[in-house]
């Protein structure tokens, strides 16, 4: 279980978030969204412990954040917004490559089924040479070789296809109901958010986000 | 270890190319000049022709002697031929040693032992003659002392058991003892090794400054992987980006001694210049972590590259290869230089101080991670 009790950040004497609490339940899927700028990316670095939160108490799983990060890190698989690859390694190079770096050996053959797992099929194609949505597929691969329990995704679509698009929403719904993964993730596609999330926050205080959900039929939760 | 290493074949699989081109460029690149500048030196040469009408041994002791002129080539054809070139100056001038030679040395005779040709565009003819005069004026020298040496044995009518080859050889060996005048030239500290034909490099000095340039610009893999977006990840491995930079550098460090190891080889098979093993590892280790720690203050590998010539380019200027060692009042230059502690064995300089002393920074600085 996730449990972040008054997250606060701030940037000189730029308020990001203010006072941030919630839960996340194993087999959880939260959406966060928000303008440019409000804080959600700030959120996910600060609970993938890339980032140091200005007050407030980080827990998963009972460990807390402040005493045993290098516990966390194990349990956290982390998404960017930039594609984090080895450009002109295959597939199969980039995932044997971070398998070896990783806190969890896999064979090969387990390697290659995350990747099926995924709709991922061209092992041994050079990444430069792979779509946009293959790029994101392999990325979001390369996090779960360590089986995190908590997946954080920041705008893991962005950019792709609508096929890619679906099969990364149905993977991460697999993941969640049948895997028990914790996810929570940031995106600006509504549909994407209304299809996947149980549970929505918007982070700030835009109106637009809040009646953009309650037009979806979601209850906006504000942080 | 053995996954950074497996990692480290997978990027280096991807480089093969250009990994292999600047491993062996050292190596290659120092026989490749040594090589080219020994073969100008000999094509430079001012060609003489020697007649040999016997072949003994102080008419091939003789030729040797002739050998060892500075920028001269000897050529041994027969008279007909020499002359023949002579009027074309294909040959700068003539020595023809006649039947004889050794015999009228023996008997301290010096009369027409050589005769000698020259054209009006002669000009090794004076110094090749000069060899010669001191050569025979030196043979005859010592058979006159074996002779005078028996007729005191015979005056005196003492039975020393001497033979005349032996009082030869001891007249040689007392010559080598207490030579007048011993030169020796070396570079930068270089070890002094006899030779015929000294190169106009030191070999170790040459193949220290191409290694150089080839360590640099095979480190650029410290930028290329501390700028990749990739390196968020190693929040999430088993090693941090520093502990696996590190490592790496170990490896990298390794691989390029395994090179160093394979040129002391080469070099000692191919010039018979060998150089102390133990220089040789400071040197690396020095050179490796330089380069690493240089590495991090770039974002970019172009201007990474700019850099790593612009520094090279200065080594060589301030070793002695273009301004000689002396001829500036920076002597502070000396003690920044990589190549020098290689080559004189003083390995306590400012440079290796501030090699290590930035080393320690590096290794007690906090890392960052940025998604």
């Amino acid at each position: 279980m996730l449990n972040i009790q008054s997250l606060s950040k701030e940037y000189g004497k730029k308020q990001i978030l203010n006072s941030v609490t919630l839960t996340a339940k194993s087999g959880e899927i939260i959406g966060l969204v928000g303008e440019n700028g409000a804080g959600k990316s700030t959120m996910l670095q600060i609970l993938a412990t890339l980032s140091q939160p200005t007050s407030g108490s980080i827990s998963l799983d009972d460990q807390s954040y402040k005493k045993s990060k290098k516990h966390i890190r194990k349990k956290v698989g982390f998404v960017g917004q930039d594609i984090a690859l080895w450009e002109e390694f295959t597939v199969k190079e980039n995932m044997v490559f971070f398998e070896k770096l990783s806190w969890i050996k896999k064979s090969e053959v387990e390697l290659r089924q995350l990747c099926r797992d995924m709709k991922l099929e061209k092992w041994d194609e050079t990444v430069k040479t792979l779509s946009g949505g293959m790029k994101r597929k392999l990325n979001l691969a390369i996090s779960l070789i360590h089986e995190p329990m908590l997946l954080l995704l920041d705008e893991p679509t962005v950019g792709i296809d609508l096929k890619s698009r679906k099969e990364i929403g149905s993977y991460l719904h697999d993941l969640a109901k049948n895997h028990g993964k914790m996810i929570i993730y940031t995106s600006h596609d509504m549909d994407e958010i209304n299809n996947l999330c149980e549970r929505v926050y918007c982070i700030g205080n835009d109106p637009f986000y809040r009646k953009l959900l309650q037009e979806y039929g979601k209850e906006p939760i504000i942080l | 270890m053995k996954s950074i290493l497996a990692t480290r074949f997978i990027h280096w699989k991807k480089q093969r190319t250009s990994l292999i081109f600047w491993l062996l460029f050292p190596i290659i690149a120092t026989i490749g000049i040594i090589t080219a500048t020994e073969v100008l030196q000999e094509d430079t040469k001012v060609p003489v022709g020697v007649v040999l009408e016997e072949e003994t041994e102080e008419s091939k002791e003789l030729v040797e002697e002739i050998k060892t002129t500075p920028f001269v080539r000897i050529r041994e054809i027969p008279e007909d031929d020499a002359l023949h070139q002579l009027r074309k100056h294909e040959l700068d001038s003539v020595f023809v040693i006649h039947e004889g030679f050794e015999e009228k040395i023996l008997e301290n005779n010096r009369s027409q032992l050589i005769t000698s040709y020259q054209s009006d565009l002669s000009f090794a003819y004076s110094p090749v003659k000069e060899i010669i005069l001191s050569y025979v004026q030196q043979e005859t020298g010592k058979s006159k002392a074996a002779f005078t040496v028996k007729e005191l044995e015979q005056q005196y009518e003492t039975n020393t058991g001497w033979t005349f080859e032996e009082i030869v050889i001891k007249s040689n060996q007392i010559e080598q003892d207490e030579n007048l005048l011993n030169t020796a030239f070396s570079f930068s500290g270089s070890p002094v090794k006899g030779s015929k034909n000294t190169p106009l490099f030191s070999i170790w000095g040459l193949w220290a400054i191409c290694s150089m340039l080839s360590t640099l610009l095979l480190f650029d893999w410290v930028i290329k992987e501390r700028q990749s977006n990739t390196r968020v990840r190693f929040a999430f491995t088993r090693w941090t980006l520093k502990s696996y930079l590190l490592q790496n550098l170990i490896l990298y460090s390794v691989l390029f001694f395994i090179i160093d190891l394979l040129t002391v080889i080469t070099l000692y098979a191919i010039f018979g210049e060998w150089i102390n093993i133990f220089n040789l590892i400071v040197f690396r280790i020095l050179l490796s972590l330089a380069a690493f720690l240089l590495a991090h203050l770039f974002k970019t590998t172009y201007l990474f590259y700019s850099v790593s010539f612009g520094l090279t380019l200065f080594v060589t200027i301030s070793s002695g290869a273009v301004l000689p060692p002396g001829v500036t009042d920076w002597f502070w230059l000396d003690l920044l230089n990589p190549v020098l502690p290689l080559l004189s064995g003083e390995y306590l300089s400012l440079w290796s101080l501030i090699v290590i002393l930035f080393t320690i920074v590096w290794l007690v600085r906090k890392e960052r991670y940025h998604a």
